[in-house]
C-alpha cells in the first residue's frame, strides 16, 4: 500500500466515522426498567399513619457487588443488600437492631419457620415451616428447600465464602469427602412442612446467634446445576430469588440493584413500591444524602455525620454495636511486660478525651468483654473487674516498674492510612511519654503481615462483634492461631483461661455457665495483651421522609429487618 | 507504509506480553493475595483452613511462573479467566465495562481536542492579550490541579448546590438504560472534569504551534502573495499548527485511561477504571490482568494509529 491509496481527506473522514462508531458501540442496548412508577398515593397527605408508595434509595456502603447468594455474603454492607430478598428459618437478636436492650435475654425471631420445638436443648430442634410462603417466581416454599439449603451449606463442592453450617451431624464428613443428602444425617425431612435438625454436639450459640446463617435458597433453581457451579449460578447469583418482602428486578452491575414490592409476601404487602441499592463511593454517598438523591446512608465519617445531622432534610440515629475496640501489644516482642504495657495504656490514655475526638462522645468506655451478651446476667461485669479510670501517675508508675525505655519508639502497625482514632491514640500516648511510630500496610497486606507474621509492636482492632458465647474463645484460645483454624491473631495463651472457658461451654445450667464466663472475664482482665476499652457506636443518616427506618432497621447484623414496614412520607 | 504498519503490528504483541509479565510479577510480589483481601480484619471469621482451601481452589498455591503460564495459555485460548472474588467471567466483565469507559473517554477526548485547539488558536493569534493571559491561567490551572479535585468541585457546585446535573452513576436508578437523554445528563460532570484537565495540554500545544507557524516562511510568503488574512490563518497557520496535536492525542490516552480509575470511582461510572479500582483493592488478579492487558492494547493501538495518522496528515513524514 502506498500513501496515495488513501487521501488525507478520506482518511480524516473515515477516522471521524470510526470515532462515531466507537461512541455508538459504547452505548449499552436499552433495557426497560422493571421498577414500577410510584403507585398512586392511596391515603391523603394528611394521614397520620403509614402510607404506601414510593421507592427508597439506599447506599449500602459498598462499591459494588455482583453476587448476592448467601454463600458469598461478605460483611455487613453485603448483608444489607441481600436481606430484603433472601430469608432464614429463624433469626437471632442482638444489640444494634434498636429493639433489643442490653439487659434483655436474647431470643430467636421466627421467619420462614413459624414455630420451633426444642427436642434437646441447644442440640436438636424441629422446625415447623410456614405453609403460605411462595418464592418470588411463584413456586411454593417447602421442606425440600430447607433440606437443599442445609446440604449446600455443608457440601465440600459448594465453594462457599460464608454460610457454612459445619455443626450439623454429618456435616464435617460431607464437607471433607462430599456425598449425598443422606450423608447429612443431622437433617431430616419429616413432612413437606416439618424438618428436624440435629447437631453433632451441644452448641449454645447455634440457634440464637445472629451469626449462624440459616438462609434458605430455592431447590428448584439448582436442580440441574453441578454443585461446584452453585455459588456463581446466574441469574440467581446477581438477582437471587427469595421469599422476602422485595424481589430483584434489575441489576446494573457497579451501579444499582433495583427491587420491587413482593405483593405475595407472607408477612403482608410491603408499604414501599421498591428499594434501590446504589453502589456509591463513601464521599459520593455523603454528597448524595446532602443533595437528597439518596434516602439512607450508613456510618459516614464523624465529621460528615455531624455536618449532615444539622441539615433540615436529614435525620440521624445512633445505636450501640456489640463490637469493641482494643489495642494489642505483641506478646513475642514483649513477653514479660505486655500486660503491664497494656495496663499503663488503659490508665494513661484519657479515654473520654479519645472518645470525644473520635466518636463525638457517642461511644462509651467499656473494658468488659461480655457486656454485649444478654445471656442471664452475663452482660453485667463481675465484681473485681478493674475499673481503668484515667490516672497518668499510675500509668507512669507501671512504666517505671518495668524499666520502660522512654526513648524507645513502638511500631504502631496500621491498615492503609492512620485513622483519626489511631492518630488520637498516638497523641494521647505521647502525653504519657510513650512514643508510637506508624508502620503503614496496604489493606491487603495487613492480614498477612500483622496477623500472620505478627509484624507489630502494637496495633488496633475491632473484635467481639459476635454475640456467640464461644466467639471470644476463638480470639484467645491457646494454639488457636490462624494456621490452626482459629482467629487468635496475637498468639495469646493462658491455659487456666482455656480450662475455665471449656468448662463454661460444657455447662448446661445457665446460671453456672454465666458464672464461669465471668471468671473468664476476670482472667482476661488479669493477664491479656489487649482488651476492650470502648464499645462502638453505629451511625445512620436518613432523609426525614423515610419513616419506620429506626429502630429495627440498622441492617448492621443478620437480625430480622422489617423492610416491609418502612414507608415514605409524602411531600 | 504497509511494511511499517506490519512491523509495528508484529512488535505490539511482544510489548503486550512484556507488560503482562511485569504486571503479573509486581502484583504477585506484593504482600497479600485475593484470599487475605477477602478477610475483613475488623471481624476476622475466616479460619486458615478455609483460606488454604480457597487458595487451593483458586490455584494460588502454585508457583508464580506456573500461574503466569496457565494464565497465558488460557489467554491464547481466548479465556481471560474468572474473577477470584465473585466468580464472574472476566471477559464478560470487561465487555460489560469497557463500553462505558470508551464512551466517557472518547467523548471527553473529542471535546477536549475541539475546545482545546480552538482556544489554543485564539490564544496564539491574540498573543499577550488579556484573553491570552486568561486562557493561559486557565490552562495552567488545568494542568496543575488533580482530576479528583476538579471532579469534587464540579460535583459540589453543579450538582449538590445548583442541582443542574445528577451526582453520580450512568443512568437514574430504576429508569431505562441505553443511549438516551438521561445518559447524556449523567455524562456532563465526568466529561467536564476530564475535558478541563485534558484541554489545557491541547490549548498550550496549539498556541505554541500557531506562534511557530505565524513566524514561518510559508506564512510570510502567503501574506506577500496577497492572500486574505482569514485564508492565511485557516489554510496555512491552522493546518500546520494541528500537526503536533495528532501526536498529543496518542500520548494523552494513557493518562486518560489512568485517570478513569479515580474519576469513574468518584462518579460511580460503571467503567473499566472502576472495575480495575475495585479489583486492585480486592487483589483480584485475573481482573487486574485483564484490565491492564486491555488498557495496554488500547494504548499501543492508539499510538500506532497516531503514528500512521501523522504520516497521512504531514506529507513530509515517510516511514519507508
Amino acid at each position: 500500500m502506498t500513501r496515495k491509496e488513501v487521501s488525507r481527506r478520506e482518511f480524516l473522514r473515515a477516522a471521524g466515522l470510526g470515532a462515531a462508531g466507537i461512541a455508538a458501540a459504547a452505548c449499552i442496548p436499552a433495557q426497560q426498567s422493571a421498577v414500577p412508577e410510584p403507585a398512586q398515593q392511596t391515603e391523603s397527605m394528611e394521614a397520620a399513619g403509614p402510607v404506601s408508595g414510593g421507592t427508597l434509595t439506599i447506599a449500602p456502603g459498598a462499591l459494588s457487588f455482583t453476587n448476592f447468594t448467601p454463600w458469598k455474603v461478605r460483611g455487613t454492607s453485603h448483608y444489607r443488600v441481600f436481606s430484603p430478598v433472601v430469608q432464614a428459618l429463624v433469626r437471632g437478636q442482638e444489640w444494634g437492631d434498636g429493639l433489643t436492650p442490653q439487659t434483655k435475654e436474647f431470643k430467636i425471631t421466627p421467619e420462614l419457620a413459624e414455630k420451633v420445638d426444642v427436642e434437646e436443648p441447644d442440640r436438636v430442634w424441629v422446625f415447623h415451616l410456614r405453609q403460605n410462603v411462595k418464592w418470588h417466581d411463584g413456586r411454593p416454599f417447602t421442606a425440600d428447600d430447607v433440606m437443599w439449603s442445609w446440604f449446600a451449606a455443608t457440601h465440600r463442592d459448594v465453594a462457599r465464602q460464608s454460610g457454612g453450617l459445619p455443626q450439623i451431624k454429618g456435616a464435617m464428613n460431607l464437607g471433607e469427602n462430599g456425598g449425598t443428602m443422606e450423608d447429612l444425617t443431622g437433617a431430616q425431612k419429616i413432612d413437606d412442612y416439618t424438618v428436624r435438625l440435629e447437631l453433632e454436639e451441644t452448641d449454645f450459640d447455634f440457634i440464637s446467634s445472629p451469626n449462624t446463617r440459616m438462609d434458605i435458597t430455592p431447590k428448584h433453581v439448582f436442580e440441574d446445576v453441578p454443585l461446584d457451579k452453585v455459588v456463581d449460578h446466574e441469574p440467581f447469583a446477581g438477582m437471587p430469588i427469595g421469599t422476602g418482602p422485595f424481589k430483584c428486578t434489575q441489576l446494573v452491575p457497579d451501579q444499582f440493584l433495583a427491587m420491587e414490592r413482593n405483593d405475595d409476601y407472607w408477612g403482608g404487602k410491603p408499604l414501599l413500591d421498591g428499594i434501590i441499592f446504589r453502589f456509591l463511593d463513601g464521599n459520593t454517598a455523603v454528597a448524595a444524602l446532602e443533595k437528597g438523591e439518596l434516602d439512607v446512608g450508613f456510618t459516614p465519617d464523624l465529621a460528615s455525620f455531624q455536618r449532615l445531622q444539622a441539615m433540615d432534610h436529614l435525620a440521624s440515629a445512633t445505636f450501640p454495636t456489640p463490637c469493641y475496640w482494643a489495642y494489642y501489644i505483641n506478646i513475642n516482642r514483649f513477653p514479660d511486660t505486655y500486660h503491664q504495657l497494656h495496663q499503663a495504656l488503659l490508665y494513661g490514655i484519657d479515654i473520654d478525651e479519645y472518645l470525644a475526638v473520635t466518636t463525638g462522645g457517642l461511644a462509651v468506655r467499656d473494658n468488659y468483654v461480655f457486656s454485649h451478651i444478654g445471656v442471664g446476667t452475663l452482660n453485667q461485669p463481675p465484681e473485681g473487674l478493674t475499673d481503668y479510670q484515667f490516672d497518668p501517675d499510675k500509668a507512669q508508675a507501671i512504666l517505671e516498674e518495668i524499666n520502660w525505655d522512654f526513648d524507645r519508639e513502638l511500631e504502631f502497625s496500621v491498615e492503609g492510612e492512620p485513622t483519626v482514632g489511631e492518630e488520637t491514640f498516638q497523641a494521647l500516648a505521647a502525653n504519657m511519654g510513650l512514643k508510637l511510630k506508624f508502620k503503614v500496610f496496604h489493606p491487603s497486606a495487613f492480614v498477612p503481615e500483622v496477623f500472620d507474621n505478627l509484624d507489630f509492636d502494637i496495633y488496633s482492632n475491632v473484635q467481639g462483634c459476635s454475640t456467640a458465647l464461644g466467639h471470644f474463645w476463638r480470639i484467645v484460645k491457646c494454639g488457636g492461631t490462624p494456621d490452626a483454624g482459629g482467629i487468635n491473631w496475637n498468639n495469646y495463651c493462658n491455659p487456666e483461661l482455656d480450662e475455665v472457658y471449656a468448662a463454661a461451654m460444657q455447662e448446661k445450667d445457665l446460671d453456672k455457665r454465666v458464672e464461669l464466663m465471668k471468671q473468664v472475664a476476670l482472667l482476661v482482665d488479669q493477664n491479656l495483651n489487649g482488651a476492650p476499652f470502648f464499645r462502638g457506636v453505629g451511625r445512620l443518616i436518613f432523609n426525614t421522609r423515610v419513616q419506620a427506618i429506626y429502630p429495627g432497621t440498622d441492617y448492621a447484623k443478620s437480625v430480622r429487618v422489617p423492610h416491609e414496614k418502612i414507608w415514605l412520607k409524602q411531600t | 507504509m504497509t511494511e511499517y504498519i506490519l512491523r509495528r503490528l508484529l512488535v505490539t504483541p511482544m510489548m503486550v506480553l512484556g507488560v503482562t509479565i511485569l504486571v503479573f510479577v509486581m502484583y504477585n510480589l506484593a504482600p497479600g493475595d485475593p484470599v487475605t483481601a477477602m478477610i475483613d480484619p475488623l471481624e476476622p471469621t475466616s479460619s486458615q483452613i478455609d483460606r488454604e482451601a480457597m487458595r487451593e481452589r483458586l490455584g494460588l498455591n502454585k508457583p508464580i511462573h506456573v500461574r503466569y503460564l496457565i494464565w497465558l495459555r488460557e489467554l491464547l485460548r481466548g479465556n481471560l479467566g474468572y474473577s477470584q472474588v465473585d466468580g464472574h467471567s472476566v471477559a464478560e466483565r470487561i465487555a460489560q465495562t469497557l463500553p462505558a469507559t470508551l464512551l466517557l473517554q472518547a467523548t471527553s477526548l473529542v471535546l477536549a481536542i475541539l475546545i482545546g485547539v480552538a482556544l489554543g488558536l485564539v490564544s496564539g493569534l491574540k498573543q499577550y492579550s488579556n484573553l491570552d493571559h486568561a486562557l493561559s491561567f486557565f490552562a495552567f490551572f488545568g494542568i496543575s490541579v488533580p482530576n479528583f479535585f476538579v471532579a469534587i468541585l464540579l460535583m459540589y457546585f453543579l450538582s449538590v448546590k445548583l442541582d443542574w446535573f445528577p451526582l453520580a452513576g450512568m443512568w437514574t436508578p430504576g429508569q431505562s438504560t441505553g443511549l438516551n437523554l438521561d445518559l447524556l445528563h449523567h455524562m456532563v460532570l465526568p466529561v467536564l472534569a476530564n475535558v478541563i484537565l485534558s484541554l489545557a495540554g491541547y490549548m498550550r500545544y496549539t498556541r505554541a504551534s500557531v506562534l511557530d507557524a505565524l513566524g514561518a516562511d510559508y506564512v510570510t510568503t502567503a501574506r506577500s502573495k496577497g492572500l486574505p488574512e482569514r485564508s492565511v490563518i485557516i489554510r496555512h497557520v491552522f493546518r500546520n499548527a494541528l500537526l503536533p496535536v495528532v501526536t498529543l492525542v496518542g500520548l494523552s490516552l494513557p493518562s486518560l485511561l489512568g485517570g478513569s480509575f479515580i474519576l469513574e470511582q468518584l462518579f460511580s461510572w460503571p467503567g473499566m477504571g472502576r472495575l480495575g479500582y475495585t479489583a486492585l483493592l480486592a487483589r483480584d488478579y485475573p481482573v487486574i490482568m485483564a484490565v491492564t492487558l486491555t488498557s495496554a492494547v488500547i494504548v499501543m493501538l492508539a499510538n500506532l494509529a497516531s503514528d500512521i495518522a501523522y504520516g497521512f496528515v504531514d506529507p513530509r513524514v515517510r516511514y519507508d
